[in-house]
């Protein structure tokens, strides 16, 4: 089979980048371009370690075949969260509340928070579990992810009343 | 070997072991005041007193880089590790934690601490980190009086430096000391007291790497530039599988894969340019010629308790027979549990570059000295040629102990000369490490007087490993005994799972207590203050946290307890709150309160965690999760069939350490000691709810509603 060559945009920069078509955008992120923090879990789409962001939006990683893919995709993986040498809110967050154990599942919470937050900047406890639910951690630091992702909502809520 | 020795065989300028701090007393908001009633201690008056040097193999050395470097064989697996290492030292140097570097679980750089496993990390090495801070220290102090021509009464240590007291303004480095070349041989100084614990301990110094994705495990060395490896895992339990060479066409045909072979009783192996193009090579492996023998299972539990030798005489105290013949009240139980599986999210891996006679492995490993001996079996390479490097583990909870990713990706790259990647597939996960815990049965009879004092009691446990149980009650006839039923007749291999055996012990054993309390209309939580030995406090403690006694819990909801004593050094009593759903048998766990003793905690934020994170686990294993097996295959292969704990899963939560016993000075680990809890707490909970008793695990829906509907007719 041969492979794909196509150009795509991963944190904000262009790779040429050759393939095997059915190749989950997982590997060519870890192997071809060399951007690890992305992990495998399942390789099934059950467990959300290996979430990235495409457009904006969460996407498993290890579900997105290389020739879906398409040149205006952009694509954000958690090496791309880190803008001018700061940490995003969400990661900050995390530091600040310890908010792994092994930190194998770290990278997919981080980018599922990410998504959540973009849509919604203060959601409820209710709504983050819904939101952050099918993000496995099996060393279950769910109560401090949690926390952490409540302190960026109550940030975010204070940011919106300060502009009100 | 004599630790100085060890120094100047190592050559380096100074060294020493030993102990812990607790740097870390901020209350988590989210799990309550924690910590609230812990005694905070003169760490180094308490590790001076006690034994400064417990253990010979980790190191702290000087070098002139102003940096200290600390070196163990054990592992990162999450626990905390590096972050206490770090604590410790910069704490007993008063040195900025960025000048202390850890080196863990290399076998060229480190020595063999053992595995890193059963709560014992902490204890062991980080006690022996500090003390030998100290014994430092002191040679430092008494080194930094001599170049400076005083008196040692004179001088005072703050910040990594020896200063003179009065006077001269004349101070020198503990680095400078080091560049000069000086070895300290003086360990008996007066003690100096170290004035301030820092905060060095409350984040993890991991984090940054965590969030930004540049933290290493063993699948991140090589991206891109090594190959995948990996042997045919047959669905089939292993036990008596004979492989015979195979036909390899159809996979040398998928795209992406680059050789394939037959190793003889290994299977066979394919190598790929990628993790999917490995797979699907291994997927197109025939299997037609590779039927394994079946086993021969036990189903049933006279064929276990048939099958059965005695392995171990645990407890065996008074005349047992002849006390439950006298009881006016005695009660006989069977309790039984299930298999599940480790299910880390970081698969088993390794990468592997194997040259004539040495051989080079990074490894996901708890233990990596014994890697090192599994490597040097499997290349038949001297096993000091063989260099494992550690890298960080994605959970290991025992799985990553003896696993064989490292062996296989080194046999690999010997055979086709290629760096190798040998990762797990999920589904190899699952059937590698399946044949994890054991279905574990006891039985159970005690006899009980009038006063509700337990006279006698047996437990017939039937589990192939672990050492059973530790006493945790006043029982004046008591008798424990251990049964192997062998694996080949159970057709499943066991594997150690955070904890050994005593998760299945303990639900029996607790579930008993109540149900014994229950028999003779005594309240459950009063029965174990009758007859506990040392749980009164911590009970005490954690009824009052749920509100034992004051709370009225509503319809269909209940409260239970459950108590544990792990191996001596971990006592811990929860209490947990369930609602039950009469009409489907669908458990809710409300609320869980626990209080452990645990010694000295030496990072409170790492510890809530890591205890928190077991009581999940507890409740994942318990309520979740359940590895489904016919007569030969192990039928659950991934995620998709196997739930574990998750967001929603999380009841509302809060933990205490407090010290009930012991000197209270010193770490006794505590990452595996909540777990057990769960069961026999939750099934308690529900016989206090519903009036149903829950002999066997996990907790599904459909056998709580099983047990309600056998009751009800
Ligand atoms: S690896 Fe993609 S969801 Fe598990
Ligand atoms: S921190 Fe280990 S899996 Fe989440």
């Amino acid at each position: 089979m041969a492979k794909t060559n196509k150009s795509i945009i991963v944190n904000g920069e262009h790779h040429e980048v050759s393939a095997e078509s059915s190749e989950p955008l997982l590997w060519v992120l870890r192997d071809r371009l060399g951007l690890t923090g992305t992990k495998y879990g399942c390789g099934e789409g059950a467990c959300g370690t290996c979430t990235v962001l495409i457009d904006g939006k969460a996407e498993r990683s290890c579900l997105v075949a290389f020739e879906d893919l398409e040149a205006r995709h952009a694509i954000v993986t958690i090496e791309g969260l880190v803008q001018d040498g700061e940490l995003s809110p969400v990661q900050h967050a995390f530091v600040e509340h310890n908010a792994f154990a092994c930190g194998y599942c770290t990278s997919g919470m981080i980018m599922q928070a990410t998504d959540l937050l973009t849509i919604n900047k203060t959601p409820s406890r209710s709504e983050i579990i819904e939101a952050m639910n099918d993000n496995l951690c099996r060393c279950a630091t769910y109560p401090s992810i949690i926390t952490a992702i409540e302190s960026v909502v109550k940030e975010n809520g204070s940011k919106s009343e300060d502009q009100s | 070997m004599k630790r100085r020795d060890f120094l100047r065989l190592i050559g380096s300028s100074t060294m020493a072991f030993a102990v812990t701090s607790c740097s870390d007393r901020k209350a988590n908001p989210l799990f309550g005041k924690t910590g609230q009633e812990l005694e905070f201690v003169d760490f180094e008056i308490l590790c001076r007193s006690i034994n400064p040097i417990r253990n010979f193999s980790e190191l702290v050395l000087f070098k002139d880089t102003k940096r200290v470097e600390v070196y163990t064989g054990r592992s990162e697996l999450g626990q905390g590790l590096t972050t206490v290492l770090v604590s410790i030292v910069s704490q007993a140097f008063e040195i900025e934690p960025n000048q202390v570097d850890v080196f863990l679980a290399d076998t060229n750089l480190c020595p063999d601490d053992g595995p890193t496993s059963g709560s014992s990390t902490t204890r062991d090495i980080a006690w022996g980190i500090w003390g030998a801070c100290l014994e430092i220290k002191d040679d430092i102090i008494a080194e930094g009086a001599k170049l400076l021509g005083v008196d040692l009464t004179e001088v005072r240590f703050s910040q990594g430096t020896v200063f003179v007291e009065k006077g001269t303004k004349s101070r020198i480095s503990m680095f400078e000391m080091s560049r000069d070349g000086i070895t300290f041989t003086n360990p008996n100084t007066t003690p100096q007291r170290v004035q301030m614990y820092r905060d060095a301990g409350l984040k993890s110094v991991r984090a940054l790497d965590v969030v930004t994705g540049k933290l290493k495990y063993a699948g991140d060395i090589m991206a891109g530039t090594c190959r995948y490896g990996g042997f045919f895992t047959p669905p089939e339990f292993r036990t008596g599988y004979k492989f015979q060479p195979v036909d390899l066409r159809a996979t040398l045909a998928v795209p992406g894969v680059i050789t394939a072979g037959n190793m003889g009783q290994r299977g066979p192996y394919v190598v790929a340019e990628t993790f999917p193009a490995l797979q699907e090579g291994l997927a197109m492996i025939d299997r037609k010629s590779m039927v394994p023998k079946k086993n021969e299972l036990v189903k049933n539990l006279s064929q276990v308790r048939e099958h059965a030798i005695l392995r171990k005489t645990v407890e065996d105290t008074g005349n047992v027979e002849q006390h439950l013949k006298s009881c006016r009240h005695t009660l006989s139980e069977t309790y039984t549990t299930h298999h599940y599986n480790v299910a880390f999210l970081e698969p088993q891996t390794s990468v592997a570059i194997v040259s004539d006679d040495e051989a080079h492995v990074w490894d996901s490993t708890q233990h990596a000295h014994r890697q090192q001996q599994v490597v040097a079996r499997y290349t038949r390479i001297p096993v000091e040629r063989v260099h494992i490097t550690g890298t960080n583990v994605g959970g290991g909870f025992g799985g990553k102990i003896g696993h064989k990713s490292g062996a296989e990706a080194a046999v690999i790259a010997q055979a086709t000369g290629l760096p190798i990647k040998r990762m797990y597939s999920r589904a190899e996960v699952f059937q590698r490490l399946s044949r994890a815990k054991e279905e574990v049965a006891v039985d159970l009879i005690s006899g009980v007087d009038d006063s509700g004092k337990i006279i006698a009691r047996s437990a017939n446990i039937y589990q192939d490993e672990g050492n059973g149980l530790t006493e945790i009650y006043d029982i004046p006839n008591s008798r424990i005994r251990l049964f192997q039923v062998s694996q080949k007749n159970m057709g499943i291999r066991h594997a150690t799972i955070r904890g050994t055996s005593f998760t299945q012990d303990v639900f029996a054993m607790e579930s008993h207590m109540s149900s014994l309390a229950h028999s003779i209309s005594m309240d459950p939580l009063e029965f174990r203050l009758k007859n506990a030995l040392w749980h009164q406090d911590l009970l005490h403690t954690a009824a009052e946290m749920i509100g034992y006694g004051a709370y009225q819990p509503p319809e269909d909801h209940g409260l239970g307890m459950a108590i544990i004593n792990h191996g001596g050094q971990q006592l811990g009593a929860l209490f947990v709150e369930v609602g039950v759903d009469r009409k489907t048998g669908r458990i809710t766990i409300q609320r869980m309160r626990a209080a452990f003793d645990v010694g000295i905690v030496m990072c409170e934020t790492t510890a809530t965690i890591g205890v928190i994170g077991a009581l999940i686990w507890g409740l994942s294993i318990t309520m979740k999760e359940e590895l489904k097996f016919d007569e030969s295959r192990i039928l659950t292969n991934s995620f998709a069939g196997y739930d574990i704990a998750r967001f929603s899963d999380i009841p509302d939560m809060q933990v205490k350490f407090i010290k009930t016993f012991g000197d209270g000075l010193s770490p006794r680990g505590c990452g595996e000691m909540p777990l057990p809890l769960i069961a026999p707490a939750v099934a308690n909970a529900v016989y206090n709810a519903v009036g149903v008793r829950l002999f066997s695990t996990p907790f599904t829906a459909e056998r709580v509603l099983a047990a309600i509907r056998t009751q009800a007719t």
